[in-house]
């Protein structure tokens, strides 16, 4: 997917460089006509140079849109299984985009809900340490 | 890539670790640390010292204590002593290489001679807020709660304060005052469903254990009911909110609709990708 | 090499008065001035946002009880907005609260009596604020009146471009400043007022290059804005009025036909 729009993008960008060039060589033509002959009065650019340029842009379109990747996720919790919804993506309406949260077991507000600045750091502390002497003894 | 990155900036923004069990503190810590020697490009510089920080904390839980000196100096040489977020480190670091009381001493010092005449938004509350966890081991809760309530007096927006002293008014069983309590919360946080959610558990719990029964906690259970469905409303697959739909409406008469809803919803869950969500749901199913 | 742009000076090849002037330009205009100029401007833009980071005011603090002043008219602005997320009667309880907190001025910051009238210039908060909005001042005077002087010392009077678009007379002054022809097209434009162009219309640019720039947030907290500094309105008249606003509030709870929305919505 990430080879094709490359190789998209690549090929764009030479086709609108090109008709970019193709216009301004044109106009450096049309400077030195006479002011009064039949080409200089209705100058319009060449048909092949607009093709050119409209296509180049709309590959180009096409080549970003191709070269977004699925979003994915992994859970914040539990084992690391990646997560991908089928999704380019996120959602805008807060009711949908909160799906990732819950699926990943994420808490937006955890800021607010786990209050962290209320953490009794010695009983966290004491609580890791018995399960690193528990897990030692199993060990020996 | 940006997997990894989304999870641990996740987690660090959300504070989730301060939830971990130990297993799962270690394996933070070493995943965050290799993550962090590869010097992603996509991690801002922001990022980067939100990270360092969380990686402090647990260094902190971890008991390892070299560590999060050593780390807390890179801060202190990046960043200078004075801001909020180092103030929380150093008292923190006190507690654990010191005692507590020098950790008060410190903070108690800092708030009466700088931080009462001069501060920013967030340092004498950040501070504050240490200063009663600290303190709370050597007190009982109705002490915690005084002290709150003095605080939210001081700073009436945060929620924070709200939500703790929510909490312990829940652990002493008074129901009321905590729901009063998380009113405050989802007044100021206005789209948090995780509030809405806590808050519909607490009234079905007022409605079981307070009201007992009648026409009192039919009105709670309708309330509940209420903060439920504006919690799924709010956010379409979270699960408790559904599991509070599901068991408030089957108490109530005439909810036949919303219960069925919440039964299919809560069914799609069990269905899913999220593990331990689909045992929950499974278990809620089965309960109903 | 600049100075041998001297002899490239303009031709009017044709036109006669009245008719479109057609002037034809050295292409080397282009390369010596109208790039120059162009980089200078941009690299000046860079360095003034660099001075003006190295000279911002570091965040102030403010006393405790200022702080709880105006989180309380937060609080209050909070539940005017945010009171549809509670239902009727807890609304009506905390309105009267906070209705009477307010017009009472409970946490209003006692100001000392006997200075009734504060003298604006003796105030050191409001000397501050004026030092280090001279002080931004200065950062962006400086480099544009030395920038305007080497654009009219180097480049004066060379016709530069043509607009792609027509203008009236008017603008005549401005855009051909030190190009002495009187019937000129308007759309031919002289290098100073490429600059002034540039002045204008570089700030996009600016946010293109600087973008990256966000503060670093873990030491630096946003600061939401305090009330009652110079000229704005003083808290207790902010507390009065949403006093007044909380006690004609009508609450709409978001609870009414939730049921009804909810079932809609998902089903």
């Amino acid at each position: 997917m990430t080879f094709l729009s490359t190789i998209l993008i690549l090929f764009s960008s030479v086709l609108l460089l090109h008709s970019g060039f193709s216009s301004h060589e044109f106009h450096q033509l049309l400077k030195n006509l006479p002011q009064n002959s039949p080409s200089y009065v209705n100058r319009q650019l060449p048909k092949d140079i607009q093709y050119e340029a409209i296509t180049g842009i709309i590959l180009f379109t096409t080549a970003i849109f191709l070269s977004f990747k699925k979003l994915t996720y992994f859970p914040l919790q539990g084992p690391r299984k990646l997560i991908t919804l089928d999704q380019y993506l996120q959602e805008i309406r807060m009711n949908k985009a909160t799906n990732i949260d819950n699926l990943i077991g994420n808490d937006p507000y955890g800021e607010v809900n786990y209050t962290p600045n209320f953490i009794n750091i010695h009983a966290k502390r004491a609580e890791t340490r018995s399960w690193l002497e528990q897990n030692d003894k199993k060990e020996i | 890539m940006d997997a990894t990155r989304g999870r641990f900036l996740s987690i660090c923004a959300s504070k989730a670790y301060t939830q971990f069990s130990p297993e799962e503190l270690i394996e933070l810590n070493e995943g965050c640390k290799s993550y962090m020697q590869l010097k992603d490009p996509g991690l801002s510089q922001a990022q980067y010292f939100s990270l360092m920080e969380m990686l402090f904390y647990l260094a902190v839980y971890l008991c390892k204590d070299v560590e999060a000196q050593v780390l807390y100096n890179t801060f202190r040489d990046r960043l200078g002593e004075d801001s909020p977020r180092l103030y929380g480190m150093k008292s923190t670091l006190l507690q654990i290489n010191e005692s507590d009381s020098a950790a008060v001493e410190f903070i108690e010092k800092l708030i009466k001679e700088r931080l009462e005449v001069d501060t920013d938004s967030v340092s004498y509350l950040l501070l504050q807020k240490r200063l009663i966890s600290i303190q709370s081991k050597d007190h009982d809760k109705d002490w915690i709660l005084r002290q709150l309530l003095d605080l939210s007096e001081k700073f009436p927006i945060d929620p924070e304060i709200w939500w703790f002293a929510s909490q312990n008014y829940f652990e002493l069983g008074q129901f009321e005052r905590a729901a009063y309590c998380l009113e405050e919360v989802v007044l100021l946080t206005p789209f948090n469903f995780v509030a809405f959610a806590r808050l519909a558990e607490i009234l079905y719990y007022k409605s079981l254990r307070v009201d007992k029964s009648g026409a009192k906690s039919r009105l709670s259970l309708q309330n509940a009911l209420n903060n439920a469905l504006r919690s799924v409303e709010l956010s379409e697959s979270y699960l408790k909110g559904w599991s509070l739909v599901a068991l408030t409406s089957s108490k109530l008469d005439g909810k036949g609709r919303v219960l069925q809803l919440a039964k299919n919803k809560l069914q799609n869950t069990a269905n899913g990708f999220n593990s331990q969500n689909k045992a929950t749901a499974e278990l809620i199913l089965k309960s109903i | 090499m600049a100075f041998s742009m001297w002899s490239a000076w303009v031709l009017i090849t044709t036109g006669s008065a009245g008719a479109v002037a057609e002037l034809t330009l050295d292409p080397k205009l282009k390369y010596w001035v109208l790039l120059p100029i162009s980089i200078v401007m941009v690299l000046t833009g860079i360095l003034r946002q660099y001075i003006m980071d190295l000279i911002a005011p570091s965040t102030k603090g403010v006393p405790r009880v200022k702080l709880t002043e105006s989180q309380w008219i937060y609080k209050a602005q909070a539940l005017l907005t945010n009171g549809s997320n509670l239902s009727a009667e807890v609304f009506q309880l905390r309105k009267e609260q906070l209705v009477e907190i307010l017009a009472d001025g409970k946490y209003l910051v006692k100001l000392n009596s006997d200075s009734q009238a504060p003298n604006p210039l003796n105030d050191p908060n409001l000397s501050d604020s004026m030092f280090s909005m001279a002080k931004g001042n200065l950062a962006s005077f400086i480099p544009q009146t030395i920038i305007m002087w080497w654009v009219n010392h180097f480049f004066a009077g060379f016709v530069l471009m043509k607009l792609p678009f027509p203008l009236t007379p008017r603008f005549k002054e401005m855009l051909q400043s030190g190009v002495m022809t009187a019937d000129l097209d308007v759309r031919w434009v002289s290098s100073i007022s490429w600059y002034f162009i540039s002045v204008l219309g570089l700030n996009p640019v600016y946010n293109l290059l600087l973008s990256d720039t966000e503060g670093i947030d873990i030491g630096v907290a946003q600061q939401p804005p305090t009330m009652g500094g110079p000229g704005e309105p003083q808290p207790e008249a902010i507390m009065k009025s949403l006093a007044n606003d909380l006690t004609i509030a009508e609450n709409e709870s978001c609870f009414d036909g939730i049921e009804q929305r909810v079932l809609e919505k998902y089903s």
